[in-house]
């Protein structure tokens, strides 16, 4: 399971914890995942309760809470993974033009030195190399969305 | 590919033999793009200063995929490769570099009414005279390199646009009446790029954004821009130590912009 598949199973537990769901059952072809509680909760009944993550429990392996806050899971995927940065404050760009298919989407074999990205600054664009041969496993910005120095674009399998 | 595109002609530049603009264009009859042409042939991406020029050209690009219109023989289309030497966050502060450096050849053929739009298009009285496009490449290990693209209208008339955009272009040769040849432009933004990024790499990044401020004729300018799929009407302050524009909203909150596209209200 990658990060996108933690997080939206996160998504799924948060939104549990704020209404009143006791159970929960997503299939996909390859997935089914539940989330039960034992009771309903009503935030303005108790309004200084704090819902816990834990009173969801999904039927897959729980990840374990790890140093700041990081799962074991997202640990493994962060020791498994290469991510490409960006070198600059820029707005990021998946494709040369709006109707241009992406340089790179998630599952796609790509090369050290190939074109990942742009990152456009004051009109300069600039393009993103790949730096290493791998898997994309995750585009982690949304196209035309603003990035800082050191923001995680792609996510790669090397190999 | 044509026959000049595979015999450029190394033409020295008058008056640049120092400096990083290096004194070397290579001249071609035709091209799509000068841009692409480079970005093409990485190569010369390592020869520091090398100028790319055409005659014409024939699949001009603006920012995202934007077609450039105007590619008939008269006007200039050139790429210079300038290699920035300085930090990394001053690298995209080069674009505003490039709109002066065209803004004082242009002043010198008696343009008047000439203002610089955020972060490099080069106005006459509200229409725009030159695009400027630049792209750069970054590999870790390797020093960043800039292909600066100008486009820059010289000759005909703003009739010879399509109609979507004839009302906000113009060329030198409506506002002058006279006709100036590419090359001699092109020698000319040459000199003043040159002494421009040799100054500007000595450190004194604020001299030139003060300057830009002062020749921007945009300062207290009304605008419109976009941030994160929303359109935000403020007013410009000027620019803060890395040339991001800086803007007081409508609502009052002080915003520093770093990129997409600026419309002045």
């Amino acid at each position: 399971m990658d990060i996108k598949g933690i997080k939206e199973i996160k998504n799924l537990v948060q939104l549990m914890s704020e209404s009143d769901l006791t159970e929960l059952t997503i299939e996909k072809k390859d997935l089914k995942l539940t989330l039960k509680r034992e009771k309903a909760y009503y935030s303005d009944i108790q309004p200084t309760f704090t819902p816990k993550l834990t009173g969801a429990q999904p039927s897959l392996e729980s990840p374990q809470a790890g140093d700041g806050g990081q799962t074991a899971v997202e640990a493994a995927f962060e020791k498994d993974h290469h991510f490409v940065t960006a070198p600059l404050v820029g707005t990021f760009y998946s494709a040369s033009a709006p109707d241009a298919p992406p340089f790179a989407q998630v599952g796609d074999k790509v090369k050290k030195g190939q074109i990942l990205c742009i990152i456009e600054a004051m009109k300069l664009m600039n393009e993103i190399e790949c730096d290493v041969n791998g898997v994309i496993v995750e585009v982690c910005c949304e196209n035309a969305s603003p990035v800082e120095y050191g923001t995680r674009i792609f996510a790669i399998k090397v190999g | 590919m044509t026959q000049s595109e595979r015999n450029p002609v190394p033409l020295s530049i008058p008056g640049v033999k120092n400096g990083p603009l290096g004194g070397v264009v290579l001249y071609f009859d035709r091209l799509e793009s000068t841009n692409s042409w480079l970005k093409h042939h990485p190569d010369y991406l390592e020869q520091e200063g090398l100028v790319i020029f055409s005659a014409c050209q024939t699949k001009g690009r603006g920012r995202q995929g934007r077609v450039w219109q105007g590619g008939d023989p008269g006007n200039l289309f050139t790429s210079i490769v300038i290699h920035p030497k300085t930090e990394a966050r001053l690298i995209p502060s080069f674009s505003l570099l490039i709109g002066l450096a065209v803004r004082e050849a242009l002043l010198e053929c008696g343009l008047k009414g000439l203002s610089l739009k955020w972060p490099n298009d080069v106005l006459v009285k509200d229409r725009k005279i030159c695009g400027i496009l630049c792209e750069s490449r970054f590999e870790r290990e390797k020093t960043p390199v800039i292909i600066a693209g100008i486009g820059l209208n010289l000759v005909g008339s703003t009739q010879s646009f399509t109609p979507e955009i004839s009302g906000k272009v113009t060329t030198l040769q409506q506002e002058i009446n006279e006709v100036v040849k590419p090359k001699e432009m092109l020698f000319s933004i040459l000199g003043h790029l040159n002494r421009i990024i040799l100054d500007f790499q000595q450190g004194v990044s604020r001299k030139y954004f003060d300057l830009w401020e002062k020749n921007s004729s945009s300062i207290g300018r009304r605008i419109l821009f976009h941030e994160i799929g929303e359109k935000i009407n403020g007013k410009i302050l000027g620019l803060n130590e890395y040339g991001h524009l800086r803007v007081m909203t409508g609502e009052g909150k002080l915003m520093e912009i770093h990129g997409g596209e600026i419309e002045f209200l």
